[in-house]
């Protein structure tokens, strides 16, 4: 683990108002355009990590109000990590989104049976991510838990 | 949001075969109750015990403990994955072990899920039915059906 990427310590409180986003992706570049586009709007505080198991790294040390995650990543991918921390009953509350090049149907659908809430296509346009980030705030863990039974009973539609 | 349905799901209902390896009988129990009469559900106590139903008669879908009494739930995911016959199988690891470098090593030993325990039986049961349909597309995928 490379135990970079952990700038904020859970004991470090944040304003009620602002949201702490962890964003996990190991390309540089994505990691600093989302923190400066997110930074630049004053209600979201930004840590990152390079990937899924630097990613959990980060999550249980500062405990972010939501995930962005990419899915193609060394060492753990992003759709693992998504189980990872939807499979424990601390994190598996935790709004999530994806933000990958990999868009067809079924990494779709593979990251929506993983428990992701949100699915964001590369390229990507900031206001579509911020779009994105609002909406999955507002899910409440009952309607997360009323899609999962729906994802499970295959009576998620066509 | 997403959530596609499949087009391979037409064996969705039939029963599930799962295999729960674990020493513990009250785990087994819970595990057997949470997964009620929609699942056929064998039980191995340790990783001989696994392996041998595995190769006898291969589950749908396996749920292991971590630690069993005759070795590592991880080192079971290492054999079953270096398998030919196996190394698709869905495998999830539900275990009391919750620690980062825990759930890093099970992903790495070749688990597709893990839970951490304790068990919320509806939770757990909708998880395995949910890791059967990322299972079957993956399937779908390779067969580049």
């Amino acid at each position: 683990m490379s135990g970079q990427t952990i700038q904020h310590a859970a004991t470090i409180d944040t304003p009620a108002d602002v949201k702490r986003v962890l964003v996990v992706d190991d390309d540089p570049t994505i990691l600093e355009l989302v923190r400066h586009a997110l930074g630049r709007l004053d209600r979201y505080e930004v840590i990152t990590a390079v990937n899924g198991a630097d990613g959990l790294q980060s999550y249980f040390s500062a405990l972010p109000d939501c995930v962005i995650v990419d899915v193609g990543m060394p060492v753990m991918d992003g759709f693992q990590f998504v189980r990872a921390l939807r499979g424990h009953s601390v994190s598996a509350n935790t709004p999530i989104i994806v933000l990958s090049a990999l868009t067809d149907d079924n990494h779709q659908t593979t990251g929506a049976l993983s428990g992701v809430d949100e699915y964001v296509a590369k390229p990507f346009k900031m206001s579509v991510l911020c779009a994105a980030l609002e909406r999955a705030l507002q899910i409440t863990p009952e309607d997360r838990e009323r899609r999962i039974q729906e994802l499970a009973e295959g009576s998620d539609g066509e | 949001m997403v959530g596609e349905r499949l087009n391979d799901e037409a064996s969705q209902d039939a029963a599930l075969s799962v295999l729960v390896v674990d020493g513990n009988p009250a785990s087994r129990e819970r595990v057997r109750e949470a997964l009620g009469a929609q699942c056929v559900v064998r039980f191995a106590a340790g990783v001989r015990d696994a392996l041998t139903a595995l190769h006898t008669q291969p589950p749908d879908l396996l749920v292991s403990e971590v630690d069993l009494t005759d070795g590592s739930g991880l080192a079971l995911c290492v054999e079953i994955r270096a398998t030919p016959k196996l190394k698709r199988l869905p495998i999830m690891l539900l275990t009391d072990r919750a620690s980062i470098n825990d759930k890093v090593a099970g992903f790495q030993a070749g688990a597709d899920d893990y839970v951490v325990k304790p068990l919320d039986a509806r939770l757990f049961h909708a998880r395995v039915r949910l890791l059967d349909r990322i299972k079957r597309l993956e399937k779908h995928d390779l067969l580049g059906a």
